[in-house]
């Protein structure tokens, strides 16, 4: 591995490729005390400064801003094939100078070429990168967890690269045994961001670069050339593979953070809108009451009939505003979770359905229901809906509304049993979304808003909610509360983000 | 023998209407006429202009002192919070009544109106009757209807 081509490279994309000189003669004066001539290292040095220029440029294309991080896959792909690329003019121009200059025989400028390729190229890789993610500001929230386990990982790595190379615990240095590492670079990379897995992979790199060099570990080939090709490109598949997974998760986790901000502010939307838009209508059905009570008597019946219809669409659409408001406020108050007795959730919302129930002529009754932790207030208004729907859709029958539990796993499952009018098996799905009713008779009315709110309250407490039924037999529609209430409240933190 | 017979104020009471909305300004006079409370009516459209007649600044040194002030929330210059805020702030002379009558539902708008120590927060409703009898819960604050 050749580092000064990936510290080249970042200093020509974060300062600038004007900067080429101080590579050209940085290379060149290296090169001088090996070569001790001063047409090759002048013509490596051009090689060296042609490499990381273009390099950089490629990079400052790649990545827009130059000092963004490798947080997304493609950059990170486009950014080891400019690695590559770029390498490749370093090496042709050192091998051709070297050749001219008789030090590398036209019999070894294949291999010296091909390590000479290598080592730019995976200089570049790890050495650019890992500078670039070093000056910028660490997008991990730190905390003790964080760092016991980032330092457990290192140390484990530290610990299977050791013996991957040297063998010091279990003596394995001779077999193939390499594919020990992945599984670290895979969880710095989940766990972290690339510039963890730069770093881990720095000190694989060390340690692979000392144990080869001493000749030991699995890639101990004929050759100590051989063998630093074969330990090289072992390096460079594990960060190509540990940068393009961080990215890859880093990304996820962006998408889901913009997902949710976006679907905070599409809530926020709603709940403004349907606020909002029913003080016009406010107004419509204030002025058209005014209108009957000062100008009655120049309206005909034809008038006053619509008139009364205008009253009426403002009236429902103020309704449906307001249902809407309802579910949006179940989605944005925050829960207050805390130990409910069900029967007396279902007390209190029959209490409120009074007067429809005994306008029905119904009889509820209810086995003893247990103790569960959820939002009081959503779990009455969850009842109150679930029962006054069965009175709403009820059949000929005086209704029969029978409310039971059962233990179910980690859940509790209510039931609410009617012998209403049921709900057809293709339904069944679709009666849980807004504003979704199968009945448009004015004998039930509804916004078709009940059942929707049902839904929203029962999955914020960790739960789902379906239904059982066959047209014209009653429906009953479960609902399930995990027993310790939101699922995931149990158990500790485990101190990640 | 005790007789501490409160005396029944038959004067109009004088309401301060803090609204912007000519259209909800009409429906609060219709709805004060339809439920037949004797009042008075003064109407300023901007929390600046509220507070400028309670504390009887500029334009309005003559200004009367009302009796029962409805402010809406969502007016301009100094929202009905704040001019609730200032009213009920140590600098005011005297407590004024207040009666928020907004169109805000808002659990928020209502929290923060008791809060400032309002009166009480109306919800303006749809429909003039339901209008009218939310006045007339109002102005019974501060004017308790005479026994009949």
């Amino acid at each position: 591995m050749w580092p000064p081509a990936g510290i080249a490279l970042a200093a020509l994309a974060l300062r600038g490729p004007r900067l080429w000189p101080g590579v050209w003669i940085g290379s060149a004066a290296a090169n001088f005390t090996v070569q001790a001539s001063l047409v090759a290292p002048l013509a490596i040095g051009a090689g060296a400064a042609l490499e990381a220029t273009v390099g950089a440029l490629l990079t400052r294309r790649i990545l827009a801003d130059p000092r963004a991080t490798f947080a997304e896959v493609m950059p990170v792909f486009r950014f080891v094939a400019s690695a590559l690329l770029a390498a490749t003019l370093s090496a042709s121009v050192a091998v051709v100078a070297l050749g001219l200059a008789g030090v590398v025989s036209s019999l070894e400028s294949a291999a010296t070429w091909l390590t000479w390729w290598l080592g730019d190229a995976t200089g570049i890789m790890i050495v650019a990168p890992l500078i670039v993610s070093w000056i910028r500001p660490s997008r991990i929230a730190w905390n003790g967890w964080r760092v016991l386990e980032l330092a457990s990982l290192a140390v484990l790595l530290v610990a299977a690269a050791g013996e991957l190379f040297t063998g010091w615990l279990l003596e394995l240095e001779s077999l193939p045994v390499s594919f020990m590492l992945v599984p670290f670079v895979i969880w710095a990379a989940i766990r972290f961001t690339e510039r963890e897995v730069l770093t881990l992979c720095v000190i694989v790199s060390a340690i692979a670069i000392w144990a080869t060099v001493t000749g030991s570990g699995p890639f101990a080939a004929r050759s100590l050339n051989q063998s630093l090709l074969l330990q090289q490109a072992f390096v460079a598949t594990l960060l190509v593979t540990g940068l393009a997974l961080a990215a890859l998760v880093q990304e996820q986790r962006r998408m889901r953070e913009t997902l949710q901000r976006a679907h905070g502010e599409m809530e926020q939307i709603v709940h403004a809108a349907a606020h909002d838009l029913q003080e016009p209508l406010r107004t419509v059905i204030g002025y058209a009451d005014l209108l009957q009570l000062r100008h009655r008597e120049r309206l005909d019946a034809d008038g006053l009939e619509i008139l009364r219809t205008i009253v009426a669409g403002a009236t429902r659409a103020r309704q449906l505003f307001e249902d809407l408001l309802a579910v949006s406020e179940t989605g944005r108050r925050p829960l207050a979770l805390e130990p409910t007795s069900g029967s007396q959730a279902l007390a209190a919302a029959l209490g409120h359905l009074k007067g429809a129930i005994e306008e029905s002529g119904a009889r509820v009754t209810h086995d003893a229901l247990p103790q569960v932790r959820a939002d009081r207030r959503m779990l009455e208004s969850l009842f109150q809906n679930l029962v006054g729907n069965s009175l709403k859709y009820r059949s000929s029958e005086p209704p029969r509304i029978h409310v039971s539990a059962r233990r179910e796993g980690g859940d509790w499952v209510f039931s609410v049993r009617d012998n209403g009018i049921g709900i057809d098996p293709r339904y069944h799905d679709v009666v849980f979304r807004t504003f979704e009713r199968l009945n448009r008779d004015d004998a039930r009315p509804g916004t078709g808003v009940g059942l929707a709110l049902c839904k929203r309250i029962v999955e914020r407490h960790g739960g789902r909610i379906w239904v059982e039924s066959t047209a014209s037999q009653g429906a009953t529609i479960h609902f399930s509360i995990p027993w310790g209430g939101e699922r995931g409240g149990r158990g500790g933190s485990d101190g990640s983000d | 023998m005790v007789e501490a017979t409160e005396a029944i104020d038959r004067t109009p009471v004088r309401i301060l209407l803090v609204e912007d909305n000519p259209a909800d300004v009409r429906m609060t006079r219709e709805a004060l006429k339809l439920a037949k409370i004797d009042h008075e009516l003064h109407v300023v459209g901007d929390g600046e202009q509220a507070l400028a007649f309670l504390k009887r600044q500029g334009p309005f040194r003559e200004a009367p002192v009302p009796d029962l002030v409805l402010l809406d929330l969502s007016i301009p210059r100094i929202s009905g919070h704040g001019v609730l805020e200032e009213l009920r702030s140590g600098r005011a002379e005297r407590r004024f009544p207040v009666v928020v009558l907004t169109g805000s539902k808002l659990s928020e708008d209502i929290e923060r109106s008791f809060a400032l120590d309002a009166d009480e927060h109306i919800t303006k409703p749809a429909g003039l009757l339901h209008y009218a009898s939310e006045l007339m819960f109002a102005v019974g604050l501060v004017r308790p209807r005479p026994a009949v």
